[in-house]
């Protein structure tokens, strides 16, 4: 009995039970279809059977094969590109609404997700049609007289790729940046400012500093997904602009290899998690600097 | 009260669910459930079949290895070999399908159709060719009897030709096209044909799977030629703001590629709908009706031989074929099997694809 009542009182044990539904779904949805990637990764496939025989036969082939490291490591500057200039361009608005715009945030906020009320598939189709031969951007110039060929340039290659990813993934960096930026006490500001803090110092001494939490989770959320993003390459991306996870998505359909992709997608998601640890933990170190 | 009425509700749900169990379910590429290939299923039945639709075979091999099913399905003939290893599809008695003998002699004999011990694994529904298609008003030397595949490789339309994405297309094209026959070849000419793919990599503006971008990079002159199904052509003809000339490549030198595709009985057909429905549901994609939809609509020959008869005469002149002989035209061509050893070459097609490799 003491046992029983102990859990049902303590805290801990309430947490649990809240998170109950939502750590269920968690594993139906997100665990198991990883255990079973990782299970997959160490099975061989021989044409249509899989060999159960666990190995690593499927690491030493990725280890090996220099063609899958380049094509890892395109994914990973064209994300770390997509990253960076998205984050640059999102914190700027999201300053804007939440420190320039006195009334109707909820409004601004909403105009700016506008974007993200259309399909992943239609905005990479519209820049499609944004860079195509007979696209806007060609259209303009030509009709301009600056042109009198179409450029070629914009479209299939890994320019257009960058450029898609950043427009497709800008609202989720806006929010995170915007939330952090919002929580900020005003009176810290005003205080800096009484000491005699140049606009600039305030900036960089308060404002960016405990905003960072936000353009950490903006950083994630942006370099993660697009890190696997496969129809924006498939689409825009030409010879140059394949990315890995197309390679991914070709040995789970066409290729008929599922243990061999299992176990490249494994790879990348380790290459990420670390990428991704050692940011954080760099750039923690480097805002702790700050004076 | 409350519980007669959740009795009536599920009684009423069950008796729809049997009711649709009794038809046959087809399975097939996107389209090709439109109502002229079941109408004479409607006809004889008097209720539509079950239909559902897969985007490509890929798609449709793991699906169905991962538990889905239906009584007929709809592959490409080089499909056949991997879904029968595979245990998902059962041998058809052909005396049960009424147009059986109205397909010409050749296709019904292609790689694919007979297996060793002579039972039959698929019917032929339709087919199609592959080639190359010139815009001859930006590229008039290629015109007529100077119809060439080099075209594709040549310098001065680097980044304006475009290709499929698929290797069961590209890579026998190129094979052929260096006198490399890609369904028998040793690892020294898979190595030549990986140099010539590279070069042909390096030349192209677009590789893509969707057809629409190809035509659309041809109708806008982004590109002066494109590897291509034949539908393509008759889609670009039958475009009205393309007034430039184009031809569907017949090289001198040169068999093209035909391809075809129809129908394999699944290994579950006859469990839920009696086997007879799914017979008719073949022998309704092979009426002269689909034929004569196939032939006009679509741009592709029907395996129905009649349909040729009952086709208008502007539709059978873009189908290409000559169908005076439909046997003897088709021999001229190469018929797409499955390449030996596909699953490999796939995955460095994709690599040379990527510039990688």
């Amino acid at each position: 009995m003491t046992t029983l009542n102990f859990f049902s009182s303590s805290e801990t044990f309430k947490a649990y039970r809240l998170l109950t539904p939502s750590l269920l779904l968690l594993i139906i949805v997100f665990a198991f279809p990883i255990i079973f990637l990782i299970t997959y990764s160490f099975w061989t496939q021989d044409y249509v059977t899989i060999d159960k025989t666990l190995t690593l036969e499927n690491y030493k082939t990725v280890i090996n094969k220099s063609s899958y490291h380049v094509l890892i490591k395109r994914s990973l500057t064209i994300s770390s590109l997509t990253t960076i200039v998205t984050v640059l361009l999102a914190y700027p608005m999201a300053y804007f609404v939440a420190f320039v715009v006195k009334e109707r945030k909820l409004l601004w906020l909403i105009i700016l997700t506008i974007p993200f009320w259309t399909s992943y598939l239609l905005r990479v189709f519209a820049w499609k049609l944004i860079l195509g031969y007979n696209g806007v951007i060609n259209g303009s110039l030509s009709n301009l007289g600056i042109i009198e060929n179409p450029l070629s340039f914009l479209l299939y290659n890994p320019f257009a790729v960058f450029v898609t990813l950043a427009h497709a993934w800008a609202a989720f960096a806006i929010l995170p940046i915007y939330v952090s930026l919002e929580k900020i006490d005003r009176s810290l500001l005003e205080a800096a400012a009484d000491l005699g803090d140049s606009a600039f110092k305030r900036f960089w001494r308060i404002t960016f500093p405990l905003s960072f939490p936000g353009v950490l989770a903006a950083t994630l959320i942006i370099f993660i997904p697009t890190t696997g993003d496969y129809i924006t390459p498939k689409l825009v991306g030409g010879s140059e602009g394949i990315m890995v996870a197309n390679l991914i998505q070709i040995m789970f359909g066409k290729a008929n290899n599922w243990p061999l992709g299992s176990s490249i997608a494994v790879i990348t998601m380790i290459i990420v998690t670390i990428s991704v640890i050692l940011f954080v933990i760099i750039s923690r170190y480097l805002i702790s600097r700050i004076k | 009260m409350k519980f007669f009425r959740n009795i009536l509700i599920s009684i009423f749900f069950l008796s729809s669910f049997s009711v649709t169990a009794e038809e046959a379910h087809l399975y097939t590429w996107v389209d090709q459930d439109d109502v002229p290939f079941i109408q004479y299923y409607i006809d004889k039945y008097g209720a539509e079949p079950k239909t559902s639709v897969f985007e490509d075979e890929d798609e449709a091999f793991a699906k169905l290895r991962a538990g889905y099913s239906a009584d007929v399905y709809g592959p490409c003939s080089y499909e056949i070999p991997r879904w029968r290893d595979a245990g998902l599809i059962q041998p058809i008695d052909v005396s049960k399908i009424e147009h059986w003998e109205k397909i010409p002699a050749s296709l019904r004999n292609m790689p694919g159709v007979y297996d060793d011990k002579g039972q039959v694994w698929f019917i032929p529904h339709l087919f199609g060719n592959t080639s190359v298609i010139v815009n001859t008003k930006l590229a008039p030397e290629y015109a007529g009897d100077k119809n060439s595949w080099d075209i594709l490789w040549d310098p001065k339309y680097k980044g304006r030709v475009g290709i499929l994405a698929g290797a069961v297309d590209t890579i026998p094209l190129v094979a052929a096209h260096i006198g490399v026959n890609a369904y028998n070849m040793s690892d020294d000419e898979w190595e030549k044909v990986k140099v010539k793919l590279r070069e042909l990599v390096a030349q192209t503006r677009l590789i893509t799977n969707v057809t629409g971008e190809l035509e659309s990079a041809m109708a806008q002159g982004e590109v002066v030629a494109i590897e291509a199904w034949n539908d393509s052509y008759n889609n670009l003809i039958w475009d009205e703001e393309f007034t430039d000339p184009v031809e569907y490549m017949q090289p001198k030198d040169q068999k093209i590629f035909s391809w075809v595709c129809g129908f394999a009985l699944s290994s579950t057909a006859g469990k839920d709908a009696p086997i007879e429905k799914a017979y008719a549901l073949i022998d309704a994609g092979l009426s002269v009706q689909a034929a004569q939809f196939l032939i006009e609509d679509w741009g592709y020959a029907p395996a129905n031989a009649d349909g040729f008869g009952v086709a208008s005469a502007e539709a059978l002149e873009l189908i290409i074929v000559d169908t005076s002989d439909v046997d003897a035209w088709l021999a001229n061509t190469i018929f797409q099997e499955v390449m030996p050893n596909l699953d490999k070459i796939v995955e460095e097609w994709e690599l040379i694809r990527a510039g990688v490799e």
